[in-house]
């Protein structure tokens, strides 16, 4: 049956100087600065790099959980960072079988690969509430081409994708069923903390079984039991659609996780960085 | 909301299931019973080794067992060498 391309689902338009959230207001400049940390992380920027990204346009998005933020087949026109809430990539198979392909975080553009390819080869779809940003893909592709600091941040930024990609192959292919599920919590942990979002290594993963067992490659009932045996070791806590880690050292010695394939910092190339 | 149902696994440890799965409907429940048993095994083939028992077994909400995945290894040398110890017993 012949796909239909659908241009994606915008989300609702948000007043572009005032975005609500509880009793914080969020404004460009914050957004700005969302981005400069984060391509920062993946190579040295310096002022005037600062300042082309404080140039880019941005239109505020809200999306409510399970709507599309990217559709497979479109054509991209904008390029998606996210602010607030989680997103998840994910393909299926012709009967409609899915996989999740990754989890995106605030702080990660959920489509920088589209400045470059013509057409989405996957969806991405918000796992939370999300509030989200669009540039202009055209205004990326600029910025790429003429800060060469900015671009190279963004190849990186792309390589480490790829890194992310490998890990989840070994994790699905190879790796026992408690190990892929304590190796995704660590993940998950690990990324919300690099980005400066969660004070400890713990986190609260907002996956249903059912969607776990997408990533991972598992009956949601097995997941179900794994987690019901984590429960009972203390390396966890749960609810209906969220995991809590407890015991980081213990779940990290379950998945035998190392944050190697992340590469977290990539400040100053050329330098080794020893891991934790 | 989808109807609840529960997955117990039977063998030398009874591992019941206190939360269960929202599944469609009873014949989903034993697609999933089969491919949990599937993948549990993958990870601890020695589950089924020599003889011992491994289940699946499937309940409702309201308790009642609806399906059983039994899975067994047998030992073809060890019931040629013995065959008696392997008869059904008589009624």
């Amino acid at each position: 049956m012949p796909s239909l391309v659908r241009y994606p689902d915008r989300g609702d338009p948000i007043l572009p100087e005032f975005v609500p959230n509880g009793d914080r207001t969020i404004d460009r400049n914050q957004i700005s600065e969302m981005i400069i940390a984060k391509l920062s992380r993946r190579n040295s920027l310096d002022a005037e790099d600062h300042l082309a990204i404080r140039g880019l346009s941005m239109d505020f998005r809200h999306h409510f959980a399970s709507s599309y933020l990217v559709r497979e087949g479109q054509p991209p026109s904008r390029c998606a960072f996210l602010v607030e809430g989680y997103a998840y990539r994910q393909k299926l198979t012709i009967d409609g079988h899915r996989t999740i392909c990754s989890l995106e975080v605030p702080g990660d553009f959920v489509d920088l690969q589209n400045i470059y390819l013509r057409e989405s080869d996957h969806d991405v779809l918000a796992l939370t509430d999300v509030i989200s940003v669009d540039i202009p893909v055209a205004e990326m592709r600029v910025l790429a081409e003429t800060a060469p600091a900015v671009g190279r941040a963004m190849w990186v930024d792309g390589l480490i994708e790829g890194a992310i990609f490998r890990e989840w192959l070994l994790n699905i292919g190879r790796r026992n069923a408690r190990s892929r599920v304590a190796h995704i919590l660590c993940e998950f942990s690990t990324r919300l903390q690099a980005a400066g979002l969660a004070p400890e290594l713990t986190a609260d993963l907002p996956m249903t079984q059912e969607q776990l067992g997408d990533a991972l490659g598992l009956t949601s009932v097995h997941v179900n039991r794994i987690l019901r045996t984590m429960e009972a070791e203390g390396l966890v806590t749960r609810g209906k659609r969220q995991i809590t880690i407890t015991d980081w050292q213990g779940i990290r010695r379950v998945a035998t996780f190392n944050p190697r394939y992340l590469h977290l910092h990539q400040e100053q190339p050329g330098k080794v960085v020893k891991n934790r | 909301m989808m109807p609840r149902y529960f997955f117990d696994l039977a063998n030398h440890n009874n591992d019941v299931d206190d939360t269960g799965s929202e599944l469609s409907h009873a014949a989903a429940a034993r697609i999933e019973a089969v491919v949990f048993a599937g993948q549990y095994l993958s990870n601890n083939p020695e589950a089924v080794w020599d003889g011992s028992q491994f289940s699946v077994r499937v309940r409702n909400e309201s308790d009642e067992l609806l399906f059983i995945v039994d899975v067994t290894v047998r030992d073809m040398k060890k019931e040629q060498v013995a065959p008696d110890l392997h008869r059904e017993p008589l009624p």
